[in-house]
């Protein structure tokens, strides 16, 4: 999905997808660094609380002086957070509760495992630990964070205080530095965004109209390629430069080309000129002969008839050439029916029986064809009568008409009678090109000619030792 | 620099200057109490922690007295209790059992007048939302916050109550602790720190006047029988002239109108000489608790 995007995106997106993580990635990284930071402040805190307390409270239950107990912890509660999210705890040396700022929760003498799970829980910790030190035990479901400060004298334990941070009171906290930090790593992404999308753009702009150039490259001249980009030493420059090399050879390349082509162009019409002036001479050279004839003999009986009868048989074969070359001149016709085609067969018939040749034939027009019968007739008849002439003695040619949906005539002609050589495949269209025995060499050149007028096209296959002709004219042109 | 050299001489001048007036203070507190001054000494049997009221007091005292007054706090009764049989004190307001522990040697100068009588009340408190606990017997195996070792309405009245139910006080209650001020046996048993205590029912009244909000978490169980109002006395060798000039003081404070207003204060009607035998209850007390 990606893959296909163009890298005028491409580069600003992957730009922006770093940058944003990179935000996600520091902003993470800087709210854990502020909850730890939050976390040992609030240890700190309590360990100084603790502290504070301890010298008092140990007198306190030293003296079993639960009052002072209680207005200590009670004023230290109120001091540090009027919404009592500081809970502290005097525990005797059995775990009871001694004292503590919110009695009503913690009850004198209560036992912790059975005020909530959470504190009987805590219950157990606090027993497995036995030394002097005040350590976090963080987490709880009530509340955040407890400090232990264990009570002692001269390192007799006496008790332990019991320091716990309401969610309520970190919570808040942490929540507004979690927003800060959002804030300001959204504040700092912004900038960047544009910024990066504004450096990837120029970095891919090479890129991109390097592209673009190339995919002009075969779709207009190459004279005609407006090229801007820059030579460069990078990566992108080094294609650049290749590729005003490569544009230089195309359009020298296709300047031959087009040379090659003019050239062959006139090869071809001086084979046509020389076709047709050998085509015309012909007759021309024989009804020369037969007026020579008639003059020497003019008075012999017979001859005037059997001049006039040759003179006749030449210019009839010149007309013939000539009518064959002036393709535009055949008269329109009805449109191409079933019956159409089956004529065609008919008078293959001679020809089929002369090479003792399988004629595989598919007539499947249903229907008539809005394209003239006459030139279709043409270009079937010539196509059958090349394979046919082709075609080794009793061999198989293959001929099919069809319309292929309703929006081409598709016309199919094949013989096995061994495939053409370049030469022929290069000359095969043109007049007077080939070396045949039956025709004049024109049958072929004026098929393509009908095709190119009726819109349609022709192709040759030629492979495997058989040769086919496929015609496809579209039945919706004009 | 030269400045800060100025201004630190300065400092150090104010220094001794209020370090003198403070040495002044205190030699002629002593002065005055060793010779003219009369030392009042006061215990939590009143709100005694109304500063601007004491500053008022002593001011009418010192103007009917035209001698100044000095008063004296301590954390407990028994260290004013003390202090008076030590003769370091004149007067003290102290309870009706420290006096009658020490009738012998200490002079009775006058008894408060509550609701018209030199009698009060010993509460018998518990939280007002704690149902299920009706009288002390449902204290059982509950923390119970008493005010004064020496007190009689915060210790003495629920031992003789205890005892009279042929109860042990010392193991009755599971935790029992001393607040040291009748105004803290509400605070401890509104708190819940104590599921009952037991308090003078004149302070919870008075209590109930200026902090409503902390009595009305408490609940009133049980009005005990009424005993003689926490009497002043005087230091056994209080030359009887002077102890008389300062009984008049007092006795006079409701007919004056500054008095009226301390008086008022003090959520009391007056001051009358009284008489020994209204302690006689504390005394039977004493007698039923201790055999003496």
């Amino acid at each position: 999905m990606f893959r296909n995007v163009s890298y005028h995106y491409k580069i600003p997106l992957s730009f922006s997808v770093v940058i944003i993580l990179t935000g996600m990635i520091v902003t993470t990284a800087l709210v854990w660094q502020t909850y730890e930071n939050l976390r040992r402040d609030i240890f700190r805190n309590a360990v100084e609380v603790g502290a504070a307390l301890s010298g008092t409270l140990q007198l306190s239950l030293k003296h079993d002086d639960v009052w002072r107990a209680y207005r200590l912890l009670a004023d230290t509660g109120q001091a540090a957070d009027r919404d009592g999210g500081l809970l502290l705890v005097v525990l005797d040396e059995e775990y009871k509760v001694f004292a503590s700022n919110q009695p009503r929760q913690f009850p004198v003498l209560a036992s912790l495992e059975n005020l909530n799970p959470e504190f009987a829980s805590l219950n157990k910790s606090l027993l497995q630990n036995n030394n002097n030190e005040a350590r976090p035990i963080v987490q709880g479901a009530t509340l955040w964070m407890y400090v232990v400060h264990p009570i002692h004298e001269y390192g007799a334990r006496l008790g332990v205080l019991l320091i716990g941070y309401a969610h309520s009171q970190f919570l808040p906290r942490y929540y507004e530095i979690v927003w800060n930090v959002s804030i300001s790593s959204l504040g700092v992404m912004l900038i960047l965004l544009p910024l990066g999308w504004y450096l990837g753009k120029n970095m891919a702009e090479p890129l991109v109209e390097l592209s673009n150039c190339m995919a002009m490259v075969g779709q207009i001249p190459p004279d005609e390629i407006e090229y801007n980009l820059k030579d460069a030493d990078d990566e992108i420059g080094l294609l650049s430069t290749r590729f005003r090399e490569m544009l230089e050879d195309l359009r020298i390349k296709q300047q031959f080309e087009r040379q090659v082509l003019v050239s062959e162009r006139l090869a071809a019409i001086g084979r046509m000129s020389a076709g047709v002036a050998h085509e015309i001479n012909n007759p021309l050279g024989g009804m020369l002969n037969a007026i020579n004839t008639f003059k020497q003999h003019r008075h012999e009986e017979g001859v005037p008839e059997k001049t006039l009868y040759l003179l006749e048989r030449g210019l009839g074969q010149i007309q013939e050439t000539v009518s064959a070359l002036l393709v535009e001149s055949i008269p329109e016709s009805h449109p191409l029916s079933f019956q159409d085609v089956e004529d065609i067969r008919t008078l293959l018939h001679a020809d089929i029986n002369k090479k003792n040749i399988n004629l595989v034939w598919e007539n499947n027009l249903a229907t008539p064809v809005s394209l003239p019968s006459t030139q279709i007739r043409q270009i079937l008849m010539n196509l059958c009568l090349n394979a046919l002439q082709a075609a080794p003695q009793e061999s198989t040619v293959f001929c099919k008409v069809c319309a292929v949906e309703d929006e081409n005539l598709l016309i199919t002609v094949r013989n096995e009678g061994g495939n053409l050589d370049d030469e022929s495949m290069e000359l095969l269209f043109e007049p007077f090109a080939h070396n045949n025995t039956g025709g004049i060499g024109l049958g072929l050149w004026v098929t393509y000619q009908i095709v190119r007028q009726l819109g349609g096209e022709i192709v040759v296959n030629n492979q495997d030792g058989t040769v086919s002709f496929s015609v496809g004219i579209s039945l919706n042109n004009p | 620099m030269a400045k800060v050299v100025v201004k630190n001489k300065k400092c150090c001048r104010f220094s001794i200057l209020v370090f003198l007036l403070f040495l002044n203070l205190v030699f002629s507190g002593q002065l005055l109490g060793g010779e003219s001054a009369v030392r009042f000494g006061l215990t939590p049997v009143i709100l005694d922690n109304q500063r601007d009221f004491l500053e008022r007091w002593q001011k009418f005292l010192e103007k009917h007295l035209e001698r100044p007054v000095i008063f004296f706090q301590r954390r407990t009764y028994g260290e004013i209790t003390e202090m008076l049989l030590q003769e370091q004190l004149d007067i003290a307001w102290v309870c009706g059992r420290p006096y009658v522990q020490h009738q012998q040697k200490l002079q009775l100068l006058a008894v408060p007048l509550y609701r018209g009588k030199p009698l009060y009340q010993s509460y018998l408190i518990a939280l007002s939302d704690n149902t299920g606990i009706d009288s002390i017997l449902d204290l059982k195996g509950k923390v119970f916050a008493y005010s004064d070792p020496d007190s009689n309405s915060g210790h003495l009245v629920p031992n003789v109550m205890l005892r009279r139910e042929g109860k042990d006080p010392k193991t009755f209650f599971a935790k029992t602790f001393f607040t040291w001020s009748h105004r803290d046996v509400v605070s401890a048993v509104a708190s819940g720190l104590a599921q009952g205590g037991a308090v003078d029912g004149y302070v919870w009244e008075t209590l109930n006047l200026v902090h409503p909000e902390l009595t009305q978490r408490t609940r009133i169980l049980n009005r005990s029988q009424e005993f003689g109002f926490p009497p002043l006395v005087a230091r056994p060798s209080l030359p009887k002239n002077e102890l008389l000039l300062i009984q008049s003081a007092l006795l006079q404070m409701n007919k004056d109108p500054n008095g009226i207003q301390l008086l008022q204060k003090l959520n009391l009607d007056g001051f009358v000489e009284g008489d020994d035998a209204l302690f006689d209850g504390i005394r039977e007390s004493l007698l039923f608790v201790t055999g003496y």
